[in-house]
């Protein structure tokens, strides 16, 4: 069992990289961008299409490693409290509330990733990018986040701390 | 039937966001479940398609490198280098090397766009420093807090450039609109350390420090990163070379430049900064996804129609619109956290104040001051939390410390309201591209 969640959290770190990576892109595609336009007098429109569909893609794939290390943020007025079954009771109903929202916003982006995929839709660009591509990005960011939610749940029911409190410390600024 | 559908909203984003329900979610729930109670459409596709659309909107990308720029900045030495190059010039105000809190924010804003990052960076040198000397703990504390927040006015701003993208209005113009009210609210920063410290002078450090003029010149050198970073990031946007987000970019080179001089650029920060920086953008980018996606949905559903009206019917003038959004603003900020405030709160706030007649460039003005006031309010006030981490002092001691420069900013928001020329006179005669 704990072998299983912690390997979602792996894929959920995953992701966190390849979310990294994007971001990493969005900053070479911009400069590239930045250096045709001053040096060489050539615009590089498909820069900044790119970057946007990496930038929504990153913030999806970002979202599970976020929520699991504490980064997502929230009221923490309630779970916080001293009272020590206040604090548990609201972590877990926020938690599965956290799951029903999280499925259905998967749910919906799965969905309208399919349907760019059977209408085969392309940007309105010259680079007539298939939007099939980001879509799914935003889709599987959305399934892990989900994903993660549910393993959240999990870890509450058999009172396994639900946050990576090592990787908290590591993140504390911001 | 319509106050149904208004409690409905207000009353559900309450519940779930005080039982603490993620900010993101919260938003997204409101918006699915009252558009499912009150309207019957395929909500599931509007939620989609609206994630979507702003997601991959092209004026955010300056977000993530920004993000990224003050990520990488606080894994070097650059707080070092503030305080060596501004102490000399403090040593003849009254209050002395008080203001080193307020200056170096005031910098150090200028390269980053978030507070809590701004007041770390700068505090992890000044706070030991100034309690080290014998400065009164709670005035070093309180005017690090406070100025602190200068960096979500002083541009770059995070805050800025997601009011930009929601309410439709150029980032630039928003970013030279912050400048002289930032530079204002850090100089009544300044006058009232003088002023406490006048009256009071056990409060400053009574260490005499005399450094000749060669000296502090030699001093500016240490600046030198600092001022090449601003020269890079503002000065490509103001003189017309940059777009924000081509600015940031050039920024997370600048700031990589820094880094590798300054001998912090490893492998192991460069991987934490990157991961940091993945972490704030995915939180901040489903956050606007939600409010995005809420905003829509209670258009639809007419809530913000309805509440104009109600507000109207009050019969208010726009000054005392401004100053009960100001009232009101403050209130929220004790539960909420900055960015979160304005994003759901703007469909509504930001319609009543373009019918009073406000500019929506002046507006984000206002909201950036109002929400940096949130910032330092208790039980939730991001720049207490980054305080109490470094000195382990109780957050009551921090936000009673804090609280004349609460005060300053209320001050501030008066202020542009009664003078708006203060934010509007430089957008208004600057040609800028994009």
């Amino acid at each position: 069992m704990r072998a299983a969640l912690s390997a979602v959290d792996r894929v959920s770190q995953a992701a966190g990289i390849v979310a990294v990576l994007l971001v990493v892109g969005i900053v070479v595609l911009i400069i590239a961008e930045v250096i045709c336009r001053t040096v060489f007098n050539i615009s590089l429109s498909f820069a900044w299409e790119y970057s946007s569909y990496f930038l929504g893609t990153a913030i999806f794939l970002g979202a599970a490693f976020t929520l699991r290390t504490g980064g997502q943020v929230r009221v923490a007025f309630l779970i916080t409290s001293r009272n020590p079954h206040v604090a548990r009771t609201s972590e877990f109903l926020a938690t599965i509330f956290g799951v029903g929202i999280t499925c259905y916003l998967a749910y919906a982006l799965i969905l309208f990733a399919w349907r760019t995929f059977v209408a085969g839709s392309t940007s309105f660009t010259v680079v007539a990018v298939p939007l099939i591509y980001p879509t799914s990005g935003l889709a599987v960011g959305a399934t892990l986040l989900a994903l993660q939610m549910i393993v959240r749940l999990i870890r509450l029911l058999i009172d396994d701390p639900p946050d990576d409190r090592e990787a908290m410390r590591s993140y504390s600024v911001e | 039937m319509t106050t149904a559908i208004v409690f409905t909203v207000l009353g559900l984003l309450a519940i779930t966001l005080a039982a603490g329900v993620w900010v993101a979610v919260s938003l997204i729930s409101v918006g699915l479940i009252s558009l499912g109670v009150f309207r019957s459409m395929p909500v599931e596709k509007l939620l989609a398609q609206m994630i979507w659309n702003v997601t991959t909107t092209p004026e955010l990308l300056a977000l993530p490198m920004f993000i990224l720029m003050a990520e990488i900045l606080f894994r070097t030495r650059l707080s070092e280098t503030l305080f060596a190059g501004i102490t000399p010039w403090t040593t003849r105000l009254p209050g002395r090397l008080l203001h080193v809190n307020v200056l170096g924010c005031t910098l150090f804003a200028a390269i980053s766009g978030s507070s809590a990052a701004t007041t770390a960076t700068v505090g992890r040198i000044t706070l030991t420093e100034l309690f080290r000397r014998g400065y009164d703990k709670d005035l070093a504390m309180g005017s690090l807090a406070g100025a602190g927040t200068l960096g979500l006015l002083i541009p770059p701003s995070l805050v800025l450039i997601v009011y930009g993208v929601l309410a439709e209005t150029s980032i630039l113009k928003l970013f030279i609109a912050g400048v002289v009210p930032g530079l204002v609210l850090a100089l009544g920063y300044m006058l009232y350390i003088a002023f406490r410290t006048l009256t009071r002078p056990s409060m400053a450090s009574d260490e005499e420090l005399h450094v000749p003029m060669a000296e502090r010149l030699a001093g500016l050198r240490h600046l030198g990163p600092v001022v090449f970073l601003i020269v890079l990031v503002l000065g490509s946007m103001y003189g017309g070379y940059a777009s924000p987000s081509e600015a940031a970019a050039v920024g997370v080179v600048g700031a990589l430049i820094v880094s590798a001089m300054q001998g912090t650029l490893t492998f192991a920060n460069l991987r934490q900064a990157c991961f940091g920086a993945v972490r704030t953008i995915s939180m901040i980018g489903l956050i606007v996804a939600g409010a995005y996606f809420l905003s829509i949905a209670i258009g639809y559903l007419g809530v913000p129609r309805i509440i104009a009206g109600e507000i109207a019917g009050l019969g208010l003038s726009p000054f005392g619109l401004i100053m009960l959004l100001l009232v009101f603003y403050a209130i929220l900020g004790c539960v909420l956290e900055g960015m979160s405030s304005i994003v759901m709160t703007l469909p509504i706030t930001l319609a009543l104040v373009t019918q009073a007649g406000f500019d929506k460039v002046w507006f984000g003005i206002f909201l950036v001051i109002v929400v940096e006031m949130a910032q330092i309010t208790p039980p939730v006030g991001f720049n207490l939390f980054v305080i109490q981490g470094m000195t382990g002092e109780k957050i009551g001691r921090i936000a009673i410390a804090t609280l004349p420069f609460f005060f300053i900013m209320a001050g501030m928001a008066l202020l542009i309201t009664i003078f708006p020329e203060i934010v509007m006179f430089l957008p208004d005669n600057i040609k800028l591209k994009g």
